[in-house]
């Protein structure tokens, strides 16, 4: 019986891999997060990154095997990310999967990673209802996407400089907040008060984002303010990004009238944005959809569950890294 | 049983592949004009195994030029040979792009070689190849690779890819030119023969590139 897709993620600094049947089960899955790695230079650096996932594939591959007690005649095709990603990073995971394919003889698709990350949304337990409006928030991700059906993914915004993700991270770390900044930024906000008027981008116009200004305006108030209170502007900051958000999100809900509103991405995990996703879901009556934590932030499972679908809708797509692999191409 | 040896040449980006059974070279990719220019290690490996008759079972060995040179190519083509190794539980064993040069210039020139290419800016590795060893493979400035140079320049041959753009790292003397930036696939397999015979076994490889990490002054 060929029961499950190995799927591989290795796009920017966590090496994943996972074992994912057809319905959406989760038989085993591995992330070996370079967290370390990276933590003493202050962000991902791609030489790094890249020697890393050499460094963790097959340990991890064998190691997930081994736990799940699956044999490679059980394996139904491998699932690797394509795109957007890192061009090393990417490039590890896909000849790795090229060459299990030969020896393995199975066939190996290319995943764009964006649309694993809307897959995510199913794992486990069907979860999606279309039409669906997407937010995806993350450290690499900031985007608006609107599914109408399983077949289609329309890219409504997506940012113009920086992810909502790496604004949280690089604020935290202008209040001397550590890496990963996001939680610790949430902790902070929780007790502080959102007094100070940041600017909040774009709010009132279409889709797109944009985070730079907001960081920039922070860094200013930082520099200019001594003695200043963290969780005030923690708060402050928090309740700028998390106000352009939910503008957008509220916008796209009353646009496309969607049956579910899905948020996926590792800012998903934060407490405000949540509770403000419960809000637009009250006031406009949509479905509100928010996956465990473990199946948003980037890991392997949602593309190998996003390789089911590529393989049921007969998608056909090269093994070549695109680093910049838009959502509307698979 | 003769051992049927994949060998895999990336680290000068331009990719080339054999396949040989024992001593004896049955595929040389730079033999197949369908190849040419592409940058897709299946399609090489693939091509090996067909035009040989061989399936990817047959494998008994892969040996890898694991750099210096080119890191994304290298790398490509690591993360590939210790798949096939893992998938198949084979030996996958690295070669020193410099002993690979080496002996190919070596065997040409009947001289001792030094190699030299660009390491990250704005640093070289360089080496000695002498009587199939490589010595004083070494991670250095542009003031090391020069003296080098001067020190055996009447005596040896040249490999790898070094050009030093401003006038200021030009010494008195003309630079020599570097005869070759990849070896041949007999040069290749003399060198993976040898390795086999010293008992030299891995199951995975890395590029060289990232392991020498000191930094120069
Ligand atoms: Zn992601």
């Amino acid at each position: 019986m060929t029961n499950f897709i190995l799927g591989l993620e290795t796009s920017c600094d966590d090496t994943s891999v996972a074992l994912v049947d057809r319905s959406g089960n989760v038989k085993a899955i591995e992330t070996v997060s370079q967290y370390k790695v990276h933590s003493e230079f202050g962000g991902v650096y791609p030489e790094l990154a890249s020697r890393a996932h050499l460094e963790a594939i097959l340990p991890v591959i064998e190691s997930v095997m081994g736990t799940a007690r699956v044999a490679t005649s059980q394996l139904a095709a491998i699932g690797v990310t394509r795109g957007p990603g890192l061009m090393g990073s990417l490039l590890v995971g896909l000849s790795t999967a090229q060459a299990l394919g030969m020896a393995w003889d199975l066939p190996v698709h290319g995943i764009n990673h964006l649309r694993g990350h809307i897959c995510s949304v199913d794992l486990e337990v069907k979860r999606l209802k279309y039409p669906a409006v997407v937010l995806l928030v993350s450290g690499g991700h900031t985007l608006l996407a609107y599914v109408p059906d399983e077949k289609t993914y329309e890219l409504m915004g997506t940012t113009r400089d920086d992810s909502a993700g790496e604004c949280y991270d690089k604020v935290a770390r202008t209040l001397g907040l550590g890496m990963p900044g996001g939680p610790a930024l949430d902790r902070m906000a929780l007790t502080g008060n959102a007094s100070i008027k940041f600017p909040r981008p774009m709010i009132n116009s279409g889709y797109e984002f944009s985070f730079s200004g907001l960081k920039s305006s922070v860094a200013r108030y930082v520099d200019t303010h001594e003695g200043l209170n963290v969780n005030d502007v923690s708060a402050s900051f928090v309740a700028a990004c998390i106000d352009v958000l939910s503008s957008k999100v509220l916008r796209a809900v009353q646009d496309k009238n969607p049956k579910t509103l899905a948020v996926v991405g590792g800012v998903a995990a934060s407490p405000q944005l949540r509770s403000r996703m419960q809000d637009i879901s009250e006031q406009t009556g949509v479905t509100l959809c928010l996956p465990p934590i473990k199946w948003s932030t980037d890991n392997a499972a949602m593309i190998a569950m996003a390789a089911w679908d590529y393989i049921d809708q007969g998608i056909i797509t090269d093994l070549e890294p695109r680093p910049n692999l838009s959502l509307d191409q698979a | 049983m003769t051992m049927i040896s994949l060998l895999l040449q990336n680290s000068s980006g331009v990719m080339s592949v054999g396949l040989a059974s024992g001593e004896k070279l049955l595929f040389d990719s730079v033999s197949d004009i369908d190849l040419a220019g592409s940058r897709n290690v299946e399609l090489y490996v693939k091509a090996a195994l067909r035009n040989s008759n061989k399936t990817v079972s047959d494998l008994d060995f892969i040996f890898v030029d694991i750099g210096p040179g080119g890191l994304g190519a290298t790398r490509t083509t690591a993360a590939f040979a210790n798949a096939i190794g893992f998938a198949r539980k084979i030996p996958v064993i690295g070669i020193n792009a410099f002993e690979l040069i080496g002996d190919y210039v070596e065997h040409l020139e009947r001289k001792s070689v030094v190699c030299i290419r660009p390491a990250a800016r704005p640093n070289y590795y360089m080496g000695l190849y002498k009587g199939q060893t490589l010595t004083d493979f070494s991670f250095v400035n542009i003031n090391e690779v020069k003296s080098f140079i001067r020190k055996h320049q009447d005596i040896a041959a040249f490999a790898g890819k070094f050009s030093f753009s401003t006038s200021t790292d030009l010494p008195e003397d003309p630079w020599p030119s570097a005869i070759a930036n990849t070896t041949s696939m007999a040069s290749f397999l003399r060198v993976a023969l040898r390795k086999h015979k010293l008992g030299i076994s891995t199951t995975q490889v890395f590029p060289i590139t990232e392991t020498l990490v000191e930094a120069v002054s």
